[in-house]
């Protein structure tokens, strides 16, 4: 474990330092990264001018219902990017070198890339939370607080899943990018109080693709509609069975790649 | 003369219809954001029978235009150019007798030839869909149809020239993704196809009104009777001559990039 | 002592057809055949320790599929293969720490870092102790001049710096074996010897084996104690070059430059050699007669007592057959 970390800050401290040379190039990536996530804010701004509210919920609690959800797919994005080079190393072949090395290829992978740009949206995530506690008269404690990070950081580890089990199936779709594309964008999809949709859209969205479990039901926990107890119970076994479902989908297509070859 | 164009048409077509998993995920993609979007819309109104002049079937009828039209909107010129000049394969053309441009112009037009082929019998489809579901009465005259196909090529032009200028711009950055981001960001938010310009708020629909991306979703507002004469002809000139104001800039800028590309060794 | 084993070892693959035209594409849309094709097929061979061996083949001959099913990230269909007591597909993790490897093309080390950080990284994977390691790059810095280079990313290096350092890497925890997977392919004159004279340096040192996958033959002769020549999924030829050269390259090219070129028709070297039939091949071109002939059958020293005795002559080229005509040879006729 200690020869990843040690690898790991190699990489950290190179990106690092690469920002700071290349300054533009990352303040650009931000800000596109920024742009990006901001139509979606913007979309809901607009919404609420027109109307009171969505599905029961104010302006102020879909707001922070997109703020907190922001937080984790920040923190996977600036530590897990790599995944998202997975389906083009398995169409192309490259995936040899992480095969022909004495590490884990899957944390060769993860370690290699650190992604600085993803700071704009942890931050953006952490700034709107902010905003509507503020401004939104929402309560907020010490143990909410506590509890809140405690959420956010467990949902970190379901867009790392989802982006996993995208990229696996590239081992015999041969080129998934697409697919992890998708399901990275139905997260945009459940920033909302997902009571506007369906049972069965419901059911997927908070057991199969789980981003409900994200932002909505950490939120309804923030407003005191539900019980930490409620939420973890929900949030921590889907999580763990997904990342299990992931790391056993990863290593069944790496014996597919090293039987069929590129 | 434009018969050697031809080839790089057809070109582009065939590669459409080569990825056939990624156009199965395509479709079902599309559907999905159409699907998503209508639980939204429907919410929204729950409350409110009217919102900005829209009322839900009209809201409705918009966003299956909207992605009708979306069809042409398509274009990856920006990263064919910034790909082939990093690869510095810009150059077997630039040696060849055709224009590159033109070339690429052709390029476009047969991949969005072949998007429609797959495209457009779905989105008419789920658009009867949402019109039988629903129970919507819905009338259209024979000029708003006409004027609505006019509008086609004006935008697949416009379209096409914009992602020209923002491929010149490529030349430049390092940042390329940056920019493309930047760009899908801009047509998205100021042509409607986000949400209906009625619905913005005053300050920003001065800007709005004044740009050209807003002719993108004017055939809908068409097709829908909320814009009419003299305000549709009128509409059409003003973009034709925004698309007349894009080429000139592009062919500014090109000279220049080209010229920078040389100086540089490709 | 054998350190690498294969047996019978075949490897198959399934891939699509597909119609060419624009309507064949369409159809292929909606129905594809499926053909079953050998990469490999029934293969066995054995590398002691120790050994440079020239893994050499036509493209598409099936050598690249023997590398990685040898380097454990292909599996093979039917058979067996034993590196240094594992079976290295099985056990991928601890067979990689054990090899070395350089594919001419791919990059091991990492684009946008400087070079000493691939190294670093590099030496924590492969987990080199920091004396080892420190030798171990001034080795490399003596004979590559590396520190040239050192701070500057991969990305930025020439073709020869950066097989220089893909070496150096594949050496670095000093592996048991090394996969050299076309390592001068692209460098200029120069840079092949060195890195030709680096590999036999550290084969000698270290008794690291080589396997090596090369189209250039002077690489081959240069560094191989042993050949294996594949074609389309069959090993042809097993054995080393010298009895390769030997028992396949029976031919000894003579060139003659006459001093006068109007003695070239005074001279006919078919009619004293008559007996030799198909063993001997005259050409004559202006000045020069050129006499390609099996010196098993004819010794030099009558040829050229021939020829000198009948015309004046100002210049004699001797010379074996290439290697490459050898196994072009080969390829097309086959093992006898």
């Amino acid at each position: 474990m200690k020869r990843y970390l040690h690898i790991y800050s190699c990489f950290i401290k190179q990106y690092l330092k690469g920002l700071i040379t290349y300054r533009t190039d990352f303040l650009v990536g931000m800000l596109a990264f920024l742009l990006d996530q901001s139509l979606g804010l913007f979309f809901l701004y607009v919404v609420f001018d027109n109307i009171d509210a969505l599905a029961g919920f104010s302006q102020y609690e879909v707001f922070l219902m997109y703020g907190i959800g922001q937080i984790p797919k920040g923190i996977d994005h600036l530590i897990f990017d790599n995944i998202w080079i997975i389906p083009r190393n398995i169409r192309e072949g490259n995936m040899d070198r992480y095969l022909l090395r004495p590490i884990n290829p899957l944390f060769s992978y993860l370690i290699e890339r650190f992604q600085p740009d993803a700071f704009g949206e942890i931050i953006l995530g952490i700034a709107i939370s902010c905003y509507c506690f503020i401004f939104g008269g929402i309560a907020i404690t010490l143990s909410k607080t506590i509890g809140l990070i405690v959420l956010i950081l467990i949902s970190v580890f379901i867009f790392t899943a989802v982006k996993l089990i995208t990229a696996s199936v590239s081992f015999w779709l041969k080129d998934s990018a697409q697919l992890m594309q998708i399901s990275y964008e139905l997260n945009d999809y459940t920033r909302y109080p997902i009571s506007i949709f369906p049972k069965p859209i419901r059911f997927i969205m908070t057991f199969i693709i789980p981003f409900a479990l994200v932002a909505y039901f950490p939120t309804l926990y923030l407003l005191g509609k539900q019980s930490f107890s409620y939420v973890i119970l929900f949030l921590l076994p889907v999580t763990i069975v997904l990342c299990l479902f992931a790391l056993l989908l990863w290593n069944r297509g790496l014996k597919r790649y090293e039987s069929a070859g590129s | 003369m434009l018969k050697k164009y031809f080839p790089f048409l057809r070109a582009s077509l065939i590669n459409v219809f080569i990825y056939r998993g990624r156009i199965l995920l395509w479709i079902l993609v599309d559907i999905f954001r159409f699907v998503m979007m209508l639980f939204l819309w429907i919410s929204v109104y729950k409350n409110n029978a009217s919102v900005n002049g829209f009322n839900l079937d009209e809201i409705l009828i918009y966003f299956s235009l909207v992605g009708v039209t979306s069809i042409f909107t398509f274009s990856e010129v920006q990263f064919d150019m910034s790909f082939e000049i990093r690869r510095g394969t810009i150059s077997y053309y630039l040696v060849k007798p055709i224009k590159y441009k033109t070339r690429l112009f052709f390029e476009n037009l047969g991949s969005v030839t072949g998007s429609t082929i797959i495209i457009l019998p779905i989105s008419l489809i789920t658009m009867l869909l949402v019109i039988l579901v629903f129970d919507i009465s819905f009338a259209i005259t024979l000029p708003q149809v006409l004027f609505f196909l006019a509008y086609i090529p004006l935008i697949m032009l416009f379209v096409f020239e914009y992602g020209f200028f923002f491929g010149n711009l490529m030349v430049y950055t390092k940042n390329n993704f940056g920019l493309s981001i930047l760009m899908g960001v801009m047509m998205r938010a100021l042509s409607g196809a986000l949400i209906p310009l009625a619905f913005y708020p005053q300050f920003l629909l001065k800007v709005v009104n004044f740009l050209p991306f807003r002719y993108i979703t004017h055939p809908v507002l068409i097709i829908l009777d909320k814009v009419e004469q003299p305000e549709i002809l009128i509409g059409m000139l003003a973009f034709v001559g925004w698309i007349a104001v894009f080429k000139l800039i592009n062919y500014v800028i090109y000279k220049i990039s080209l010229k920078r590309m040389v100086i540089f060794g490709g | 002592m054998e350190i690498i084993k294969v047996e019978k070892v075949t490897k198959s693959y399934v891939i699509y057809e597909k119609k060419p035209g624009l309507l064949g594409i369409i159809k292929s849309f909606f129905k594809t055949k499926k053909i079953i094709k050998n990469a490999v097929d029934d293969i066995s061979f054995s590398v002691n320790e120790g050994e440079i061996i020239g893994y050499i083949g036509p493209n598409g001959a099936g050598k690249s599929t023997t590398i990685k099913m040898l380097t454990g990230i292909l599996t093979p269909t039917e058979g067996e293969i034993f590196v240094d007591g594992i079976v290295p597909y099985k056990n991928r993790s601890v067979n990689a720490q054990k090899i070395g490897v350089v594919f001419g093309q791919r990059t091991q080390l990492w684009w946008d870092l400087p070079l000493n950080e691939s190294f670093t990284v590099l030496k924590e994977i492969y987990r080199v102790p920091d004396k080892e390691y420190l030798e171990r790059m001034e080795y490399f810095n003596q004979i590559f001049g590396l520190n040239e280079f050192m701070k500057q990313p991969v990305r930025q290096l020439s073709l020869g710096q950066r097989m220089k350092a893909e070496l150096a890497a594949s050496f670095l925890h000093n592996p048991k074996i090394v996969y050299l997977d076309e390592p001068t392919i692209g460098l200029d004159v120069v840079a092949k010897e060195n890195i030709r004279k680096t590999i036999k340096e550290i084969n000698r040192k270290f008794k690291t084996t080589v396997i090596l996958t090369t189209h250039d033959l002077n690489d081959i002769e240069e560094l191989c104690h042993r050949i294996l020549l594949i074609d389309q999924g069959k090993i042809i030829y097993d054995g080393d070059i010298e009895h390769l050269k030997e028992t396949y390259g029976s031919k000894k090219i003579i060139n003659f430059t006459l001093k006068d070129a109007n003695d070239i028709d005074s001279i006919d070297i078919e009619k004293e050699f008559k007996h030799l039939d198909k063993d001997i091949f005259i050409e004559k071109d202006q000045k020069q007669i050129t006499v390609i002939f099996n010196k098993h059958k004819l010794a030099i020293k009558e040829i050229t007592s021939f020829v000198l005795n009948h015309v004046e002559v100002s210049d004699i080229d001797i010379s074996d057959d290439p290697l490459e005509n050898i196994i072009k040879e080969i390829y097309k006729k086959g093992i006898v």
